[in-house]
Parts: structure tokens; C-alpha cells; sequence
């Protein structure tokens, strides 16, 4: 009797385990969307951070995700409609936060590229003098200050939109515009020297910001985000995102982007 | 200082008003801009879109095109014809000029190509431009097929530049890629026009990497664009009153244009708004650079800032100004009331001045309250103690009984009479002033305030002392009607009083008498000592006869030593009456009769008294009512004198009753008549 009882006991907890360590629900195809964007993803290479972690991600799942580059803009748009299930490096905002569910990954700062020539080396001489156009990627948000400060500046008709990074690394060798934001993937592979030589970094006194997995909330219900979140969390468990992080940053930024307190 | 202050408070409104408008204008202006921005933004935005989608559409069709190599794993060339027929590439894709196929031809495999190429019937088929190169690409295929000299056949776009760099990027990245701005082969002018890559890859291989890409790459397929047509069959409405341009890369310059909505108009309004986004078409950089023209902002802005700006202002004024007039009112009044009353003085003065040198006083009566307000004049003419606050029923108190019912008359017939400023009360009555003596007043009053209805509240009025003038004409009228010697009444009053006796015995049936007397000896008198001792003597007959009659009788000094006296009311019948008359007459001889002691002065001191005695010869008629004139009665009455003369003076002798009634009834009372001189009584 005894023998049967811990045998059936047996049973349940298995049954309970196996529904806990379960995968996400791989029932119909999944779509992934990257954006071009520095490091995360190069369209010219096919690569980047962003293109190994779906590729890891879609592998630790086993679920059939087809994956499709698009930009920014088009890609919120699309995981607010619920057409797309998943993208990648996205960050939170209260509006986000209604259609949105994110599982963090890595956390960053954002830091102002300004031009040497235009004499700007303080965030207020920027927003101060009427002469300077900042360049941004549309629907893109930053941390606090300088979201403020793309806000402040689009009020007043100083910046210029772009759906892409490389035109506006283009626009700020052109002196079209004379800054833009940029976050530490940004570095752009073909024009590094080029940039690094007209221009300057200024870091916004703000904390990191968390980047991570964005999910529809339209297209996944809170269970599948729980079980997609869970394997977020085990990819930066194991290590597996500061190794993608450790191929294209020096082991210390590595370490320092994917080493983060997420948020619960 | 005081003027500064009086403007200070409408500045400060005036400021603060403009201040108002000011920032409900600026506030207007930004909602103005924002509203304005917005409009433009989400313009931006639109075309931004329309272009990302519209090439999306495309290269997902080019998609389908390299689906259909990847499906087959060859190069089909009916194939390709018939799916490229399906599309149906008509009006909607507008923008796509040829979609064709490029075969990767390392140079080792050039001559392999080019016989396969002739095979398929292109006996003239050639790799354009011409020469060695370490690979070509060259169009093996384009649909439709074009046709003529200007068929791209052959042409093999990696010998340019700028098709290369987009056919590498389109191999290493698996993606389709866009080249820069050029000239397509197919057209003979320069038209703006891009071509799309997307690679074609051997099947069965992991094409995970560029190398693995590059080693497995077969061709291309590719679209080549004009950008006007494709701009052209852009889906929606781009707003009015905008330019677009799109410029290949991120550089604004007009080789890099590529499309521009508006050549010929360059209106841009002082406040364009202009903007530039950067596009990441299929791998390549587009900048959109879209900016307003005049009617922009005159269709979407509100355009309501300079009606605010105009009435705010306007506003202002008229609030400061309203301001200024109730700040500066009360001094305004304040000046006026000083101005009018200073001449309100004047004028009072004036009149003051122009009653007092007439004498006149002038006085205010309340109608409703009966108060009454004197002048000063006005109590000296009265000579009351009475000051301000007499009354009109005191006033009334003080009027002669006699004059009441005339002064009631006047003010009454005044008051009741319809208004008319141009009437006035004139009244002339006597006072009793506050000695107790009667003085004539002549009072002129006029209303000078009704109530609604009409009625009189207030009169005002000046009065006028005329005793002088009553005295005047109570002179000339004792020197027309009286003896200035004896002060009798003289012939006319006679005729007056007679006519009135007349008609009083013709009332009451009663005689009435005349008797016309002649002073006896009287001539001798006057030659002896003068007129004046002549005078002495009337006088003093006179008054012997004023005592011998009654006060309703009339004694007249007729002319000379003439004198005639009516007697009045004698009795119903003729002989009472007669004998009655004859009393009186008897009495008066009597009288008359008694010696004279006239006093003669000589100098101041000295005098002489003559002594004289002296007759009257009397003749009497009596009358009744109306039955004969005066003359009648008059001629009777000397006649009957003349007969006492006659008679022996000193006598009264009676007239008969009429004139034609014969003398036989006439009576004579003879009495002897002398005179003497009482020489040496010459009183001190």
C-alpha cells in the first residue's frame, strides 16, 4: 500500500516538474523581428548581438521562428497590433508597458555623440543653442534625461528622424545634424575611426536602462510570456548572453551590460 | 505730479492689457505653430511610410521572384516569363520599369556563358561594356522584354559602380539591396531612376555566412525603378502645400536628388517649416525632405493671431482709456463744480447786485412745505425782524384786509394757470411792516420747479417798495380832482361826486341839494391887502364850511370866491328835504357871516392880523335822481344865487324845483352882509 502511495506520489510531483521546467507553447510559428542597429544586428553581415541571441533563443525554445529585419517604428507597431510575437533589446515605457511584455537581458547607459566642432560639451549647451539638430531613430526611447531631451528638442523642431542608424552616422559626418544618441552597440563597424575622430561622447547622468526580449501582449498570453521570460532568465543563468555579449564588447563591458538587477 | 499720478493706474492697466494680449496672442501663436507642426509632422510621417511601404511591397515581390528560382533550383527562362506575366504589373506598379535576372559569370566560365546564351537564340548576345574582368553579371533576362537597341540583354551592371556596391551588399547579406541614383539602361534619357538586387543562391546549401553566400551565389534578380513612376503610384493623398524631395544618401545636393513633387514652385513662406528623415530602404540610406509652401499655413494654420493681436490692443486702449476717464472724472467734476459755481457766484452776484441797486428783495416760497426764504433787502423793505424760515401763511397775516382779496385773486388766477415759464404773478398790495405802518409792495413771482403732474412746488419772486410811487399818484390825483388853495375838491370831482349822489337818490329815492355860494364883499379885501390876505380868506371859509356839512357832503371851491356844496340824502319828500336844505344853508351863511382874523406875515417874525367881515350870498336847488343833468341842477343853483345877490346878499335864496317850473317856490332868506377891516391886530 505504501509502495503504491509514494508511487502515485511519484507520479504527481513528476507530472508538476515536467510542467514547470516545460517550454513555451511551439504550436504555431513564431515571428521574431530584428532591427538594424550597430551591434545588434548588420544587415550587410547578417549578424550581431541581437541575430545570436534569437538564433539561441529559437534553439533553447525548439519553437519554429521565422525572423524578419524591419525597422523600429514598424516593429512596435506591429508587436502593439499583435502581429508579431517577438523582437529584441527593446526597453520599457508606460506606454510600451500596455501592450508590451518584456524579459530583460542586458542593461546599458545611453551616452550623446556631439561633434567636436560645434563647441557643445554639456547636455544644457545642447538644448541651449538654437544652431544644433540632434538626429534619432523614430519610435526609439532612451533613459530619462534624454528622452527629455529628444522631447524637448522635437518641440522645437530640431530633430531629424531617421529608420535606421547608418544614414544618421552619415548626417553627422555631413554636419546635418551635430548629435545623436547612441548606446554602446552602436559603434558602427565600417566608420568607427571616421566618427571617433569629429566627434565626442557625453554620458546622460542617468542609471542603466534594462533591454530585453520585447512580447506582444496580444499575441502571447501572461503564461507563455512567464515561460519565454523563464528562458530568458536561464540563458543569463548559464552565461550564454554575456557570451554573445563577450564577442562583440571587452570581457569588463560585457560583464557590465549583462551583469543587471532586472527588475520583477 | 498729481496729473502723473492721475495717468499712472490707466498705464499700468493699459500694460497690463497688452501684457494679457500679448500672452494670449503668443499663446495663440505657439498653440498656432504646435497645431501647425503637428500637421507637418504627421505629413512627414505619412510620406516617410508611403515610401517604406510602397518598397517593402516591392521587395517582397522580388521576393516571390527569388522564391521561384529557389523552388526550382534553376534558371528557368519560361518560367520566369510567365511568372513575371502573373504579377500583372500594371497602373498599380507603376514605379517598376523591367524585372529581369543577372547570372554571376566568373571569368572562367565567360565563354561557357556567352555559347549558352547564343544557344538560347541570342545569336547577336554580347556582355556590355566589353573587355576582361575577373567576373561579370550580366542581364540574361528581362521582363517585359524590352525591345530594340535599347535592349539591356548582355549589359552587365558590375562593371558599375554603383549597381556593384548594391549587388555585393545584396550577396554578403542574403537581403535585398538598393543601388544609389542612376540612370537605368533601358531609358535614353536621364531619368532618376534605382535598381533592387536581391541574390539567387545554389539550393541545398547553409548560406549562414557572407562566404557561404559568396561561394554559392548564382545571380540576381532585380528590379530597376524610375522614381517618378514610382512615386507616382504611391497610395494616399500627400497633403497640399507641401514640397517633397527625396535625395539618394543623406545629402541634400541635386545630383543626389532623386524625386521632387514641386520643380517650378519654390514659395516657401517666411515660416516654413522644413525637415529632413532619413530612410533605410532595403539597405540603403534616402533622406525625404519634406518642407511648407506658403499655402500650407494658410490652409491648416488658424491664422487667428492677428485678430487677437488688433482686438487685444484695441481692447486695451479703450480699457485704459475708460480707465483714465473714472480715475480723472472726479476731478473733472470737481474742476467743473469750482468752474460753475465761481460763475454761479458771479451771476448771483450780479443779480444781487442788480436787485439791490434797484431796491428789490427777493423771496422763495416752498408751495409744499409753506416755507419761505427772504432776502435781506426784502426784510428791510418790510421791516421784519423775521429771518430765514418765515412762513407763507405769517407772510399772508401781514397783508392789508382791504388788498387780501386782490393779492388771493392774482396768485390764485397765477397758479392755477397752465405752465408757461414766460407768465409771471404781479401783485401789488400793502404790508404791514414791523413798526406797525401799512407800506405798498408790488411783488413779480414766478413757478420755477413742478412736480410731474405740473403743479407748482416752488416760487420765486422779487418785491418791490412803491410807497414813493403810491404817494406820487395820490398827489397828482389830489391836484386833478382838488382846490390846491383849500385843498376843496374842485369842479371835476363835483361832476363825479354828483353824478355819484345822482344815482344813489335814484336808488334810494331820496333829495339831494346843491347849493352854490358867492363870498359877499370879498373883492374890496383882496385890493386892499393882496391875494394873499384873499387866500387867507378862502381858507378859512373853506374850513367853516367843510365843518358845517357832513363827511358824506361835498364842499367845492368852484372858482373865485365861488363855492358850491352838494348835500346828499336828504329826505323821501320835497319839502322836508327843502326845509332840511334850507338848515344847512342857514347855517352855513351863518358861519360864513362871522368876522375873519386873518393873519398876515410879514418876515419871520412879524405879523398882521386883518379883521374883515365878510357875506355869502347862497343860491339853492335840489334834486332827485336822474330828472335833470348836472348842468341843470348847477344852473338852478346859481341862478337862485344870483337872485340872493340880488336879493341883497348875505341870503340864501331857493331855486324851484326845475328850471321850467317857474320861480314862485323860491324862497330868500335876506340877511345884511359888511365887512370891516380890523386895522392894527397884528398878532407877533
Amino acid at each position: 500500500m505504501t509502495r503504491r502511495i509514494l508511487f502515485f506520489l511519484l507520479l504527481v510531483f513528476a507530472a508538476l516538474g515536467r510542467d514547470a521546467v516545460a517550454g513555451p507553447d511551439c504550436s504555431r510559428p513564431l515571428t521574431l523581428a530584428l532591427h538594424e542597429h550597430g551591434l545588434l544586428y548588420s544587415a550587410d553581415t547578417d549578424s550581431g548581438i541581437d541575430k545570436d541571441f534569437a538564433d539561441e533563443l529559437i534553439r533553447r525554445s525548439g519553437c519554429k521562428i521565422k525572423v524578419s529585419v524591419m525597422p523600429r517604428s514598424r516593429i512596435w507597431q506591429l508587436i502593439e497590433s499583435g502581429a508579431l510575437d517577438f523582437s529584441l533589446s527593446g526597453i520599457t515605457n508606460a506606454e510600451r508597458e500596455r501592450f508590451a511584455a518584456f524579459a530583460w537581458y542586458f542593461s546599458n547607459k545611453y551616452y550623446l555623440l556631439i561633434r567636436k566642432d560645434s563647441g557643445v560639451t554639456r547636455l544644457v549647451d545642447f538644448e541651449r543653442s538654437e544652431l544644433f539638430q540632434l538626429g534619432v531613430i523614430r519610435s526609439f526611447r532612451y533613459s530619462e534625461s534624454a528622452n527629455r531631451l529628444v522631447d524637448n528638442l522635437l518641440a522645437s523642431n530640431r530633430v531629424s528622424q531617421a529608420s535606421g542608424l547608418a544614414p544618421l552616422y552619415q548626417a553627422l559626418l555631413l554636419n546635418h545634424i551635430q548629435g545623436m544618441i547612441i548606446e554602446p552597440f552602436d559603434t558602427p563597424v565600417l566608420e568607427e575611426r571616421k566618427i571617433r575622430e569629429i566627434t565626442t561622447l557625453v554620458e546622460f547622468n542617468d542609471p542603466t536602462v534594462a533591454h530585453g526580449l520585447i512580447m506582444s501582449k496580444k499575441a502571447l498570453p501572461p503564461a507563455e510570456q512567464k515561460k519565454w521570460r523563464a528562458l530568458v532568465d536561464e540563458m543569463r543563468a548559464d552565461g550564454s548572453v554575456r557570451r554573445i555579449f563577450a564577442k562583440y564588447f571587452k570581457p569588463d563591458l560585457a560583464a557590465a551590460m549583462t551583469d543587471f538587477q532586472a527588475a520583477p | 505730479m498729481t496729473r502723473l499720478r492721475l495717468l499712472l493706474l490707466p498705464l499700468l492697466i493699459l500694460a497690463a492689457a497688452l501684457s494679457i494680449t500679448w500672452l494670449v496672442w503668443d499663446h495663440e501663436r505657439q498653440s498656432s505653430r504646435k497645431a501647425l507642426r503637428s500637421q507637418f509632422d504627421f505629413a512627414l510621417r505619412e510620406a516617410s511610410s508611403r515610401v517604406d511601404q510602397r518598397m517593402a511591397a516591392y521587395e517582397q515581390m522580388l521576393r516571390g521572384v527569388q522564391g521561384l528560382f529557389a523552388a526550382s533550383g534553376k534558371m528557368d527562362r519560361h518560367s520566369f516569363r510567365d511568372y513575371v506575366g502573373s504579377l500583372q504589373l500594371d497602373a498599380n506598379f507603376a514605379g517598376i520599369e523591367a524585372i529581369g535576372v543577372a547570372e554571376w559569370v566568373p571569368a572562367a566560365r565567360y565563354s561557357a556563358h556567352l555559347d549558352a546564351m547564343r544557344r538560347l537564340g541570342g545569336g547577336a548576345y554580347a556582355i556590355r561594356p566589353g573587355g576582361p574582368r575577373d567576373a561579370f553579371a550580366p542581364v540574361i533576362q528581362v521582363e517585359p522584354r524590352a525591345m530594340g537597341d535599347r535592349s539591356p540583354l548582355g549589359f552587365d551592371p558590375w562593371s558599375d559602380p554603383v549597381r556593384r556596391l548594391a549587388m555585393e551588399k545584396a550577396r554578403d547579406s542574403g537581403m535585398p539591396a538598393i543601388t544609389g541614383k542612376t540612370q537605368l539602361a533601358l531609358d535614353n534619357e536621364a531619368q532618376p531612376g534605382f535598381v533592387m538586387y536581391l541574390p539567387i543562391f545554389e539550393r541545398g546549401y547553409a548560406l549562414s555566412s557572407v562566404s557561404a553566400r559568396r561561394d554559392h551565389l548564382v545571380g540576381w534578380v532585380f528590379a530597376a525603378f524610375r522614381m517618378q513612376d514610382l512615386m507616382a503610384s504611391l497610395y494616399g493623398e500627400q497633403l497640399p502645400g507641401l514640397k517633397l524631395a527625396i535625395y539618394d544618401g543623406v545629402d541634400a545636393s541635386a545630383a543626389a536628388l532623386l524625386y521632387q513633387s514641386d520643380e517650378l514652385s519654390d514659395r516657401r513662406s517666411p515660416s516654413a517649416l522644413a525637415a529632413n528623415e532619413y530612410l533605410v530602404v532595403a539597405g540603403h540610406s534616402w533622406m525625404l525632405s519634406l518642407s511648407t509652401r506658403s499655402d500650407f499655413e494658410a490652409r491648416y494654420g488658424r491664422n487667428s493671431e492677428a485678430l487677437i493681436a488688433v482686438a487685444g490692443t484695441g481692447l486695451s486702449l479703450l480699457l485704459a482709456l475708460l480707465a483714465w476717464m473714472l480715475v480723472t472724472g472726479r476731478a473733472r467734476a470737481t474742476r467743473l463744480a469750482i468752474t460753475m459755481t465761481r460763475e454761479l457766484r458771479a451771476s448771483e452776484q450780479r443779480w444781487g447786485f442788480a436787485l439791490e441797486g434797484a431796491g428789490d428783495g427777493v423771496w422763495d416760497w416752498n408751495l409744499q412745505t409753506r416755507e419761505t426764504v427772504n432776502s435781506r433787502r426784502l426784510q428791510e423793505i418790510v421791516g421784519a425782524d423775521d429771518h430765514d424760515g418765515d412762513s407763507i401763511d405769517r407772510w399772508e397775516q401781514r397783508i392789508h384786509p382791504d388788498d387780501m382779496e386782490k393779492y388771493r385773486d392774482s396768485m390764485q388766477t397765477y397758479l392755477a394757470a397752465a405752465p408757461d415759464a414766460s407768465v409771471s404773478c404781479v401783485a401789488e398790495y400793502r404790508i404791514r411792516t414791523g413798526d406797525g405802518r401799512w407800506k405798498w409792495i408790488l411783488s413779480r413771482g414766478m413757478v420755477v420747479e413742478r412736480d410731474a403732474e405740473g403743479r407748482p412746488l416752488r416760487i420765486i419772486g422779487t418785491l418791490t417798495d412803491i410807497g414813493d410811487r403810491k404817494r406820487m399818484e395820490e398827489q397828482v390825483r389830489q391836484l386833478a380832482f382838488h382846490d390846491p388853495l383849500t385843498n376843496l375838491p374842485n369842479r371835476r370831482l363835483l361832476s363825479d361826486r354828483l353824478s355819484q349822489a345822482m344815482a344813489v337818490s335814484q336808488r334810494t329815492g331820496r333829495y339831494g341839494a346843491l347849493m352854490f355860494l358867492d363870498l359877499d364883499n370879498f373883492k374890496p379885501l383882496n385890493d386892499r391887502y393882496g391875494h394873499e390876505v384873499g387866500d387867507l380868506l378862502l381858507i378859512e371859509a373853506a374850513d367853516r364850511l367843510k365843518r358845517c356839512v357832513r363827511e358824506i357832503d361835498t364842499v367845492t371851491r368852484f372858482g373865485g370866491d365861488e363855492f358850491v356844496v352838494m348835500i346828499r340824502e336828504l329826505e323821501t319828500l320835497s319839502a322836508e328835504s327843502c326845509a332840511e336844505a334850507g338848515r344847512i344853508a342857514e347855517k352855513i351863511r351863518s358861519a360864513l357871516s362871522q368876522p375873519y382874523f386873518l393873519t398876515i406875515r410879514r418876515g419871520a417874525a412879524a405879523h398882521q392880523i386883518v379883521e374883515h367881515q365878510c357875506t355869502a350870498s347862497i343860491g339853492l336847488a335840489l334834486f332827485i335822481g336822474q330828472e335833470a343833468t348836472q348842468d341843470d341842477i348847477l344852473k338852478r343853483a346859481d341862478t337862485a344865487m344870483y337872485q340872493a345877490k340880488v336879493a341883497g346878499r348875505d341870503r340864501v335864496h331857493l331855486a324851484p324845483q326845475s328850471l321850467f317850473n317857474g320861480a314862485g317856490a323860491a324862497s330868500t332868506w335876506p340877511h345884511s352882509s359888511a365887512f370891516r377891516v380890523s386895522a392894527g391886530h397884528d398878532r407877533p
